[in-house]
């Protein structure tokens, strides 16, 4: 009996010491990976005799980091919390606290959800939309595999699966169009150019194109008779591709120039499903870890992100690799590559600099993005206080794609550039910030319901004005902005009235609008 | 002698068993059967361009027509029960002053441990809910009979201009083969003529079998709603069947998981995950071999369905004894007629008479602006003793109310098309579009041929002919193509879908908040009935719901929708502060909401429960007035 307990205790001492071995190994990785970063980052710095930036304060981390991984601003609590605490690791804690958000998965699904539909919201698709926006919620939601994900998505057929086979019916299911696209998301790709003619720029000929296309040519969608939002996808025993104006047929080819083999079983979207997480794809995840990076510095070590290629090579080409073996070895874990980078002192440099700034390519100090129209409807909610607890629909899911007040401010404000950093606003979008519905609902006295708090006898003229900047700008007022404000307040006949005064022009600030 | 003394005992006993009355006698077993299971409503002419006007449902047929449809099936193709008569006699038209004289709707509800037997007083604008539906057919019938009385025939009806466009939101006939066809649609006696019991199909088009009141019932989710639950399989990490008790422990962090909007409130959509179109949140899907949850009671009532339901429902098959139904066992002795202590086929009829367990007053109103417009409200209004124990902690709304019986949650809810409610800004808004010369009026020119969705002509929109259509007559069109959506009501029963997630919604509102999320493990060990730690699907209490709705019938799928109750907007002295900073309206402020400090959130939190509730805001404001 001893013996046994002993026996046991001693089985379970060294799983416990296995797993918390293989933590410190992750932790150790993670570390040497973040070092590596900053190290390359500094040595071109240091060629290029470049004076970074400052490391950012806490206000401008905190906002940042909430933005990139959630999607929207802080709450008030949250980073009146953040601020307070005195931790020397609060950054790297609340790093790891959204990546656990539930919003996590959202803002990284909302995210994709445009790579893969871009071109705005369609209302008569909105119901495809947020299919395929649930679907990728739920993987990144289990942090599953950027390689399972990405099979799953080639091979899905419908039924459970309904996102991503609702993806295939938005491109009409046509073999060249599922080929531009998926080589332009997955892969960063830009070979639909080779459809007609050789690629310009890159080796891509006709036959390349045509030949990946082939692997989307015996796919149809299915029947359906309960409706046809209910799609189905399946895969034909039968069917070619050829070129344009010739008979030719084109058998299929992965991008890396071979053919696939006689031996290769399943259909052909599985063929290619299982090249694409394989070792052989080397783009796979170069595409990846160049859209995650530009996701969170503004630009990618390529630009554009969807066109990697000897043409186009990476603005450092070393940390790339680095980081591309990185992400492979810790399979392909998008969460822990969204931790790494997040960690490093290059995403945690400020972008205020006080001398003409660095070519952004450099990443010598974090660029300003812009918010994009789902972030700042988001944001603008947070601090206006609430949002319809129903929205008023009668489909089985919940999805904040079907709140027509936001598809209103969305379709107002989306800019039409796909640079992050540039700021394609016109009159319709400054009308819409000045005096839209929005900001009129969170700044008018008797509408706004942070105001109706703030008026509360638990609050003096100072915490009031605090909070709305907490809530805002995610930082505390300056001395003098505290003094100008509060005076403007209490030497006002109608306090609350402006104390809206305030919150309007704190929302109608670059500072609150962009990402910096 | 001993045979006398046996049915003299036998006498005694059924007049103690009998139900007795909680509060108020109830109203009257329903005098008329004026409710049907609907059958479809009829087809425009131009909806079914390549198939046949439909017939008038051969109710003959119904059962058969049932039985060769597939398993799972729309409500839209099954229908139950025949038209009943319009009364021939000129309605009474006078305000209720009295429930127990008002007409009221009976009906069966199949809950897991018994049948409810329950009465539905219905109104409409404090009026009997038949009234509606019977005003509209009089004053269509003194249009077309005019001040002679001259009954007018078919073919001329649907020539006259008020309603040949389509007034009523029913047919508007294109060509001189679709008025035939209309005519022989509704000239059901075929002597041309338009009468009284004709009127009501044509102005309803079927819908609701074209009476005031029809119920549906889906039981897609009978007997699922617990094993398929989507919120305890989530909590049941490892699929094993039971949520175990440190399933129970994990169960906040598992529900907060699938906030995807991180505003700690959770509906029951947030549990799916692919998109399901064309699926409501009140189910309408029926499986054809399967009892419905619910069955009307009256004068035309299906006994041989209702007597099959009963066994099928609770005796698997076989004739239902007081065991089979725990939480109503008294209807056995109140059915049983031949004293053999069990329901027998032709007993089931005296349904319509015995007192029912329990009785809701359901209420609409017709307001045309947001000053004279009211909510439809739901209340129970007298209960039988046993479900007494029930009511005392019913949670309670205006628009809806649920309790908890042995076995399942019981929810009521009503709900209508808001468009009715603010009729006078839609048609000021319409008017407003059209009227370009903002000079008060529409002349010919100004006019498209169209308004509020109706194709009209102008002579027939311009009521008093003066070449001017001004916006009250804009209001006339919308008031009388509205005028039979608001006679009928419709309601719709169903096991709801996730047994769990009503179970964890301790305050019946229809969403988990932050409180009943932190609460949620307790909730689970409450369930646990036999205390082993393995909730198991059996120990959840089923749940069902019964809607009432009022609107367009196309828009069923989107009125039955459960409304959601915000406890703040309910509390008038809650402080203003306090509903401002409750920004998910869940009724308390939790720390993320809180603009304060924290010491400042710990001081209102007086019973430390970590969220500031609208009681602990009250007293801050109290105790700063003092």
């Amino acid at each position: 009996m001893i013996r046994f307990g002993t026996v046991t205790l001693s089985i379970v001492f060294v799983g416990l010491s296995l797993s918390a071995s293989a933590d410190d190994s992750i932790n150790e990785r993670r570390a040497e990976m973040i070092a590596r970063i900053d190290t390359l980052l500094s040595e071109q710095w240091a060629a290029e005799e470049i004076q970074p930036a400052n490391r950012s304060n806490d206000s401008e981390f905190a906002r940042r980091v909430y933005l990139d991984l959630t999607g929207v601003i802080p709450r008030v609590a949250e980073i009146r919390e953040f601020l307070e605490d005195e931790r020397a690791d609060k950054r790297n804690r609340l790093i790891q606290r959204l990546l656990a958000s539930p919003r996590y998965p959202t803002h990284l699904a909302n995210t994709w959800r445009q790579v893969m539909l871009p071109g705005g919201l369609d209302l008569e698709q909105l119901q495809n939309v947020a299919g395929v926006q649930n679907w990728l919620r739920k993987q990144f939601a289990q942090n599953m595999r950027y390689d399972r994900i990405v099979s799953d998505f080639l091979v899905a057929t419908g039924g459970g699966e309904a996102g991503p086979a609702l993806y295939y019916t938005s491109l009409e299911v046509k073999p060249e169009k599922l080929a531009a696209s998926t080589a332009r998301i997955f892969l960063g790709l830009q070979i639909e150019c080779a459809e007609c003619h050789p690629h310009p720029f890159d080796h891509w000929k006709q036959e390349d194109f045509w030949g990946y296309a082939a692997f989307f040519a015996q796919l149809e969608q299915s029947e359906n008779r309960r409706g046809p939002a209910n799609v189905g996808l399946v895969d034909l025993d039968s069917g070619e591709v050829t070129l344009p104006d010739s008979e030719t047929i084109v058998p299929p080819r992965y991008p890396d120039g071979n053919l696939v083999t006689a031996a290769a079983g399943g259909s052909r979207r599985v063929q290619l499903a299982i090249w694409m997480a394989s070792r052989d794809n080397p783009y796979l995840a170069k595409a990846a870890v160049n859209r995650m990076w530009a996701h969170l510095f503004g630009r990618g070590l390529i630009e554009p992100v969807d066109d990697i290629g000897k043409h186009n090579p990476p603005s450092h080409p070393e940390l790339f690799q680095a980081l591309t073996a990185y992400f492979v070895d810790t399979g392909f874990d998008i969460k822990e590559l969204l931790r790494t980078l997040t960690s490093t002192n290059a995403y945690q440099l400020s972008s205020r600099l006080d001398r003409e700034p660095h070519a952004q390519e450099l990443f010598a100090n974090m660029a300003i993005k812009t918010m994009t129209a789902e972030q700042l409807y988001d944001s603008l909610n947070r601090i206006a206080g609430g949002r319809p607890a129903n929205i008023p629909n009668f489909f089985a899911i919940r999805s904040n794609l079907f709140d027509q007040q936001r598809l209103a401010f969305i379709g107002k404000m989306r800019m039409q550039g796909s640079n992050a950093t540039e700021f394609d606003a016109g009159v319709l979008q400054a009308l819409t910030l000045l005096n839209g519905s929005n900001i009129n609902a969170a700044s008018q006295a008797d509408q706004s319901g942070v105001l109706m708090a703030l008026d509360s006898p638990l609050f003096s003229p100072e915490e009031r004005l605090k909070s709305l900047f907490l809530g805002t700008l995610s930082r505390r007022p300056t001395a003098d902005e505290s003094t100008a404000f509060v005076a403007h307040v209490s030497d006002s006949n109608e306090p609350r009235e402006a104390m809206g005064d305030v919150l309007w022009a704190l929302l109608n600030s670059a500072e609150f609008a962009l990402n910096h | 002698m001993r045979h006398l003394y046996v049915v003299t005992l036998m006498l005694l006993i059924g007049l103690a068993i009998g139900c007795k009355r909680q509060v108020a006698k109830p109203p009257a077993p329903p005098q008329s059967a004026t409710s049907v299971v609907e059958a479809a409503p009829d087809a425009l002419p131009n909806e079914n361009a390549a198939s046949e006007i439909e017939r008038p449902v051969d109710t003959n047929n119904v059962e058969q027509s049932v039985a060769d449809e597939s398993p799972i099936d729309n409500l839209e193709e099954t229908s139950e029960s025949t038209t009943s008569e319009v009364p021939e006699n000129e309605p009474t038209v006078e305000p209720v002053a009295d429930l127990e004289k008002a007409p009221s709707e009976r009906f069966l509800l199949l809950t897991r441990d018994g049948p409810l037997v329950i009465d539905v007083v219905l109104r409409i604008n404090d009026q009997p809910y038949t009234n509606a539906l019977e005003q509209l057919v009089e004053s269509v019938l003194k249009d077309i009979e005019g001040d002679e009385g001259e009954q007018e025939t078919w073919a001329e009806m649907i020539d006259n201009p008020k309603f040949a466009y389509g007034q009523f939101g029913n047919l508007a006939p294109e060509d001189a083969d679709q008025k035939t066809r209309l005519v022989d649609m509704y000239d059901t006696n075929q002597d041309s003529f338009v009468d009284r019991d004709e009127l009501p199909r044509f102005l309803t088009r079927n819908v609701g079998g074209s009476r005031p009141f029809s119920l549906r019932s889906s039981n897609e989710f009978r007997g699922d709603n617990r094993t398929r639950s989507p919120v305890r399989r989530l909590l049941d990490v490892d699929h094993d069947g039971a949520i175990t008790a440190d399933e129970m422990q994990s169960a906040p962090s598992r529900l907060f998981e699938r906030d995807a909007d991180d505003d700690e409130i959770l509906v029951l959509g947030d549990f799916k995950d692919s998109i399901a179109l064309e699926q409501p949140q009140m189910s309408n899907q029926r499986r054809v071999n399967a009892p419905d949850t619910a069955l009307l009671i009256g004068e035309r009532t299906r006994w041989g369905y209702v007597s099959y339901a009963l066994q099928e429902t609770y005796a698997y098959g076989d004739r239902v004894a007081a065991d089979d139904i725990p939480l109503t066992p008294e209807l056995v002795e109140l059915l049983d007629d031949n004293s053999n202590s069990l329901i027998d086929n032709n007993e089931v009829q005296k349904l319509t008479g015995i007192p029912p367990h329990l009785v809701l007053e359901v209420a609409f109103f017709n307001g045309k602006d947001a000053e004279t417009s009211t909510t439809p409200s739901i209340r129970i209004v007298s209960a039988c003793e046993s479900l007494s124990a029930a009511l005392d902690v019913a949670r309670q709304h205006p628009t809806r109310l649920s309790f908890a019986l042995p076995g399942a949650d019981i929810e009521f809810f009503v709900n209508e098309d808001p468009s009715l409610a603010n009729t006078s800004q839609t048609v000021t808004a319409q008017f407003s579009m059209l009227d370009g010369d903002n000079n008060g009026y529409l002349d010919v020119d100004e006019y498209s041929g169209q308004v509020l969705g109706i194709n009209i002509p102008f002579e027939a929109l311009d009521a008093d002919s003066d070449e001017m259509v001004y916006e009250k007559e804009v209001g006339a069109l919308l008031e009388q193509s509205q005028a039979v959506v608001r006679a009928q009501i419709r309601a719709r029963a169903a096991d709801q879908e996730d047994a769990l997630f009503t179970a964890l919604d301790t305050n019946g509102d229809g969403r988990l908040t932050a409180r009943e999320i932190y609460g949620a493990p307790n909730i689970l060990k409450e369930l646990d009935r036999n205390q082993d730690m393995q909730l198991q699907s059996h120990e959840i209490p089923g749940t069902m719901a019964i809607g009432f709705v009022r609107g367009n019938a196309q828009q069923d799928n989107a009125l039955l929708v459960m409304p959601t109750v915000s406890r703040a907007n309910n509390d008038k002295e809650l402080p203003a502060w306090f509903t401002g900073m409750d920004s998910n309206g869940d009724g308390d402020i939790s720390p993320r909401e809180f603009l304060g400090a924290s010491d400042k959130f710990r001081q209102l939190d007086t019973d430390g429960d970590g969220f500031v509730s609208g009681d602990e805001a009250k007293q801050m404001e109290r105790n700063a007035r003092s």
